[in-house]
């Protein structure tokens, strides 16, 4: 059986103090809300932070608020549970619900919450397993080791996002709010990540999501598409978001993003911009689906082999775009 | 339990290492995975068993990995020799198939091994084998 290091529980009732904390104890600190994540990489050991500064008792990271009118704010704290649920998302953010509610079991998401999901660790095969493992194949890049096990020429890390709601929220052209030791800041999403897998997140340690901003809906369609190999408990080893603003059957605009196939979620603009001023006939569902299966580059760091996840991102595009197309 | 061994459930090394230890990576089907079991109980003895018990309990799952094969072959017109059956074999010999090659998947050579011919030795009822009149599988 595996067991949590020791570590010390702070559980500040503002943002303020929680950045405050963070602040003062420097890198043997770390946040957590739900922990879903992070109490099984502490099992594990790929962290060892010998304090904790709980966020789940900060009431105001928690709601939603807004209209699909005036554009939604969701509350870093909110559980996946509850995003999935509300009328306001489920109806107008249709595929941020979707995305929401595939998050591993209904269990997991009753206590995860969107924010933990939107900064998830990156995953691999060689780096999300017991120490005794690790130890055995002699570490690799992301932790406790020199090279990367799964391109052991690269120099950099090729750990994978494998968050659902992170591509989703891409593609809806969300912004995260971040508060720090120098105030707050709004950031577009893509602004939040980095294509690197130790380094993924362009956040300073010292920084706390509070909330996360979703444009008003004016007539945008969402949908999310999760290839795993059962259908519940596994993360994405593939995640298609799609995103259309349609004025009748002619697309205004189109947003489409990858998941789980690099280390951040991966655009597909090219393939974006075919559909722009087009109706969704299934020849151009085709040619989308071709243009957006060339960003997506998946190795052979997750379940299944890379080159059937390579194959189904053209099936998932143009499933997605036939769900968008019949209204 | 068949099905997870059929559909999901794989042990391969990999750098001297399990490549899937954790049960995160070895997958057990979910109950989204599992459809309706009827479970129907054959109460009979074995004859040949010790006091007339069947087995310890996982051979019914014996029939479960052909048929979802057969199933797969009656489906898509592809063998997959090998468990477990994931959908990228599938595509693998279904690719082959559109090639105009022979679609089957799963490992091209066995080892060579001949069976011993199996012994009766006595039954559970304390006679000797020769005397058991019906035997359905012995030739």
């Amino acid at each position: 059986m595996m067991r949590l290091p020791p570590f010390t529980y702070l559980a500040p009732v503002s943002v303020r103090d929680a950045v405050k904390l963070i602040a003062d104890h420097g890198p043997e600190a770390m946040l957590v809300a739900g922990g879903t994540d992070l109490y099984p990489n502490m099992k594990r050991r790929q962290f060892e932070p010998s304090l904790l500064v709980g966020l789940r008792g900060i009431r105001d990271l928690v709601g939603v608020s807004g209209s699909a009118r005036t554009g939604v704010v969701i509350g870093a704290g909110t559980t996946l549970t509850d995003v999935a649920s509300r009328a306001e998302i489920a109806r107008h953010y249709t595929g941020l619900a979707e995305a929401a509610g595939v998050v591993s079991s209904p269990q997991v998401r009753n206590v995860g919450t969107l924010g933990g999901n939107v900064c998830v660790d990156t995953r691999c095969n060689y780096y999300n397993q017991s120490y005794e493992w690790r130890k055995a194949v002699n570490f690799c890049m992301k932790k406790d080791g020199e090279i990367c096990l799964v391109a052991p020429g690269s120099s950099r890390c090729w750990a994978v996002s494998s968050s659902d709601t992170a591509p989703m929220l891409w593609s809806l052209g969300a912004s995260v709010r971040l508060a720090g030791p120098n105030g707050e800041r709004v950031i577009p999403i893509r602004a939040l990540y980095r294509d690197d897998g130790i380094q993924y997140l362009a956040k300073q340690p010292g920084e706390v999501l509070t909330a996360i901003e979703l444009p008003p809906a004016d007539g945008w369609r969402s949908t999310y598409l999760k290839l795993s190999r059962r259908g519940a408990f596994d993360f994405p080893i593939l995640g298609v978001a799609v995103a259309l603003r349609m004025d009748g059957p002619i697309v205004t605009e189109a947003a489409i993003t990858l998941g789980a196939v690099a280390s951040q979620p991966r655009p597909a603009p090219a393939a974006a911009a075919l559909l722009v001023g087009e109706r969704l006939t299934p020849e151009l569902i085709d040619r989308v689906a071709d243009a957006a299966f060339k960003p997506s580059k998946p190795l052979d760091n997750t379940d299944l082999t890379h080159p059937y996840r390579k194959k189904m991102t053209r099936v998932f595009v143009a499933r997605a775009l036939r769900r968008l197309a019949t209204p | 339990m068949g099905l997870g061994e059929v559909l999901m459930e794989e042990q391969v090394f990999r750098k001297g290492v399990h490549k899937f230890p954790s049960m995160l990576e070895y997958k057990s089907p979910t109950t989204l995975e599992t459809p309706e079991i009827h479970t129907i109980l054959v109460e009979t003895d074995d004859p040949e068993g010790p006091y007339g018990a069947k087995e310890a309990g996982q051979g019914p799952l014996l029939p479960v990995i052909p048929a979802v094969a057969n199933a797969v072959h009656d489906a898509v017109g592809v063998r997959i020799d090998e468990i477990p059956i994931t959908p990228d074999k599938v595509i693998r010999a279904l690719d082959l198939k559109r090639q105009g090659k022979t679609p089957r998947v799963g490992p091209e050579r066995l080892p060579l091994f001949t069976f011993p011919a199996p012994r009766a030795v006595e039954s559970a009822f304390g006679l000797p084998a020769e005397d058991i009149s019906v035997r359905p599988f012995a030739k």
